[in-house]
């Protein structure tokens, strides 16, 4: 079967959750309250398309002219003015709409795409048109023709509306496929999502997606376990790479599995960063290492590497080592595992710290999703064949000393190695203990080994 | 002004495609699929326009038994189709539109075709 035609919508990302594109002669409803940012998107996806020497018509129902809509689209990044009016061309229709009501609203459509030779047709306000229809036979009846003519002419059709309707409601059956943009609510924090909730003639990234309306336009966000790590990828057991501490190397029998996932929980101030530091100072010019903190600054970090003897700035300066730090504070997860694994493939890195694995943990917002986040970008990093240090703290309060498995169940199933650095009173003294909990299919040296944090970093007893 | 037959059953299209070829001035006579098409071919038709998939009488069989009635072998054919045209129908078929095409696209198959016969 040939493949159908595709109008890319100029954004990498919702191309991907559209597995291609827009099909070329759908009729599309995009629907959102006012503010969600229908206009932008339309008018990026006809900027993009004008970009590609493509011609668009866009239909506006709004009584006011084009001038405000155009005074803020000259803040974005996408619009190119001087398009206009040769291969982009806006046209208002709400005067054909007063005049000859939807019939002559669907001529008036129709005679423009012909006139412009258009591939694709913007109709910005169809909410308006609602209103003006005498029945809603009268309204179904115009997108049907709106649809079939799309259809007939090969002319993608953007229908943008705020009005919300049933999703069996006999508009939505009309149409190739209808996209809604909202707002979600959750713990304080306002957060728009984009959903496709039909669309014909192929398969799509289902699901709820994030994004941002910016000086670029929208940013949209697929969630990762929605479009990564479908393939499950096993650990390379029969490479080692060093964990940066020689003596847990020897507890280790050897090193970590290239390509494995390890876990790294402790309480605050127990030496997780400094543990993740030379976990990254091992890095090489062949195996170079990206390192995410999400709560210590890179100036901190730079600092903290250079009292164990880590030159970050070396590492930095030979392509080694590649530090990122994102703040913790209402990211999206979903941009920044995105940007991650961009990032990866990029500097082409075959080490990764995530320092303060809770920065993904406490955004992801439904905490139900972090075991199928985790997994997805577990199963993307073995396939890139990335060895993946997260640090954790330990969540467990008044506890002290916390039980060995405080901290660790939650993510332990998501990861292949799980390793603890906790305090313990003894002796009416604190001591530090190291333990490794576990390492699939290997053996290991199951003992808790006191450790102390001097110059040369973790230095483990025995 | 022409007089056109124009087969097509999906309803609005064959609306759509009737209005841009009324605007240009011609007599349109629309048929809903090859059977009504037969029944309403008149021997002073100018051009037969016809939908390859049809229900009832498709457009290879209703054109074919059109065009063995008196008078009408010489009459213009344009198909139209989503599929290519099949090898069997390219003889008397003076012009094809796959589909998607832009009705303006028919109206000017249209005037072609009766420049040529004029």
């Amino acid at each position: 079967m040939p493949e159908l035609a595709r109008l890319s919508t100029g954004i990498a990302t919702l191309d991907l959750i559209l597995n291609g594109g827009l099909l070329r002669g759908g009729a599309y409803i995009l629907q959102g309250f006012p503010g969600a940012g229908k206009t932008v998107l339309a008018n990026q996806i006809a900027s993009s398309h004008v970009r590609d020497d493509g011609r668009v018509v866009y239909v506006t129902l709004l009584s006011e002219g084009h001038d405000r809509m155009m005074a803020h689209l000259s803040q974005m990044a996408f619009f190119d003015p001087a398009v206009l009016p040769g291969r982009l061309s806006y046209v208002s229709g709400y005067a054909e709409l007063e005049k000859n009501g939807l019939p002559g609203l669907a001529k008036l459509v129709r005679s423009e795409v012909e006139r412009q030779e258009a591939e694709l047709v913007i109709l910005d306000g169809l909410f308006a048109a609602e209103e003006t229809a005498s029945s809603s036979h009268a309204f179904r009846r115009l997108i049907h023709e709106l649809q079939a003519y799309a259809h007939l002419s090969g002319c993608t059709m953007l229908l943008l509306t705020n009005s919300r309707r049933e999703p069996g409601s006999p508009e939505y059956t009309m149409v190739d496929g209808w996209i809604e943009m909202t707002d979600v609510r959750a713990e304080g924090r306002v957060m728009r999502e984009l959903e496709v909730h039909k669309f014909r003639g192929g398969g799509i990234v289902r699901g709820r997606h994030r994004y941002r309306i910016s000086e670029n336009g929208i940013e949209v966000y697929p969630r990762l376990e929605a479009v990564v790590g479908q393939q499950v990828a096993m650990p390379t057991g029969n490479t080692l790479v060093s964990s940066g501490i020689a003596k847990l190397d020897l507890m280790l029998r050897g090193g970590l599995s290239a390509g494995s996932a390890t876990l790294l929980v402790g309480p605050s101030g127990t030496g997780k960063t400094i543990a993740a530091l030379q976990f990254a100072g091992s890095a090489t010019v062949n195996e170079p290492c990206l390192f995410l903190g999400f709560y210590e600054s890179p100036e901190r970090l730079r600092h903290k590497a250079s009292g164990i003897g880590v030159d970050m700035a070396g590492l930095e300066a030979t392509s080694r080592l590649h530090l990122h730090w994102r703040s913790p504070a209402e990211i999206l997860v979903d941009e920044v595992a995105g940007w991650l694994l961009a990032e990866l493939r990029r500097v082409g890195a075959r080490r990764l710290v995530v320092d303060g694995i809770a920065g993904f943990q406490q955004n992801l917002v439904e905490s139900e999703r972090m075991g199928r986040f985790l997994t997805a970008l577990g199963n993307e990093l073995r396939s890139l064949g990335i060895t993946a240090l997260y640090t954790s703290a330990m969540t467990g309060h008044g506890q002290f000393p916390a039980p060995a498995a405080q901290g660790v169940a939650e993510l332990s199933p998501l990861v292949d190695n799980v390793l603890t650095m906790r305090l313990v009173e003894r002796n009416e003294a604190v001591h530090k203990v190291f333990s490794i909990v576990k390492v699939p299919d290997r053996d290991f040296d199951p003992r808790l080994v006191t450790y102390t944090i001097g110059p040369g970093g973790i230095a483990l007893a025995g | 002004m022409a007089k056109i037959l124009l087969a097509e059953d999906e309803g609005i299209i064959r609306m759509l495609l009737a209005e841009v070829l009324i605007e240009d001035g011609h007599q349109v006579i629309e048929a809903g699929d090859g059977q009504e098409a037969l029944a309403l071919l008149v021997p002073d038709v100018d051009v037969i326009v016809s939908d390859m998939m049809m229900p009832r009488l498709g457009g290879a069989e209703w054109v074919t038994a059109a065009r063995s009635r008196p008078g009408m072998a010489s009459v213009p054919v344009i198909l139209m189709s989503a599929l290519p045209l099949p090898d069997e129908v390219a003889g008397f078929a003076m012009a094809f539109l796959q589909k998607p095409f832009r009705p303006t696209a028919l109206a000017r198959t249209v005037q072609h075709a009766l420049n040529r016969e004029s």
